[in-house]
């Protein structure tokens, strides 16, 4: 395999904040239907929309991975497919509030169904556990299976991937809350008020 | 290794064109906003 290994670097901190976003997304969807404020959709949103970006990332280059220790892109194995699968079900979330009109419908569907789509999280990151599967461990309950230097270089990757998903959260959001203002002073100003 | 070097300029060309739009939204966004609040206030007067 040679230097592919470090493809880890790329894979685990995308997998990680995939996971980071989707949970952000489904908390944020919990907390619109309790107290129905238009910034918890939007973080629900911002924050599923970078969780594809970065799931996307972790199946690419998983893919590249395999290809190298297994000898094929793709072979449907426990991790791969779960990891699919939850993707596909953040893919519809986003599909989903693009073809409802109405806004406080879009926000009310689009949080059930962000909540119901959030059982693909756990059955992906658990499916090592669960199921027969080829995909290394390399954190498990007995330790992380690294040498020291690749923890620190695995770690500092995690945290920048972290700060990254933490700027672009912040740079989406604001992003949603001006169109937001801009479209309502829009509408004001289209009924002469 | 191929593969691996395409991903990576895929990936971080990806990256930089999502900060430049980003940038670039909200600065056109923000200069939408104070012009509607602009016309919103001289009506008001």
């Amino acid at each position: 395999m040679g230097d592919l290994y470090r493809i880890l670097y790329v894979h685990l901190p995308a997998a990680w904040v995939c996971y980071l976003a989707f949970t952000i997304s489904m908390v944020s969807s919990v907390l619109y239907l309790r107290r129905r404020e238009n910034r918890y959709d939007t973080f629900a949103e911002v924050s599923a929309l970078l969780g594809l970006l970065f799931g996307a990332v972790t199946l690419v280059t998983g893919s590249i991975w395999a290809n190298s220790a297994w000898g094929t892109y793709w072979n449907w194995d426990p991790r791969e497919t779960t990891t699919l699968v939850l993707w596909v079900a953040y893919l519809g979330y986003i599909t989903l509030k693009l073809s409802l009109e109405n806004e406080e419908r879009r926000a009310v569907v689009g949080s059930v169904y962000n909540i119901l789509a959030f059982v693909t999280v756990p059955l992906s990151y658990f499916s090592l556990q669960l199921l027969p599967t080829l995909h290394p461990q390399v954190v498990s309950g007995s330790g992380i299976a690294l040498t020291p230097p690749m923890i620190l270089a695995l770690a500092l990757n995690v945290v920048s991937a972290t700060v990254l998903f933490a700027y672009l959260m912040g740079a989406g959001s604001t992003v949603q809350a001006l169109e937001r203002r801009v479209e309502a002073l829009q509408y004001l100003q289209e009924e002469g008020r | 290794m191929l593969e691996v070097f395409l991903v990576s300029v895929v990936y971080w060309t990806s990256l930089l064109l999502l900060f430049i739009w980003l940038n670039r939204r909200v600065q056109r966004l923000t200069e939408r906003l104070a012009m509607l609040e602009g016309d919103r206030a001289d009506r008001e007067e």
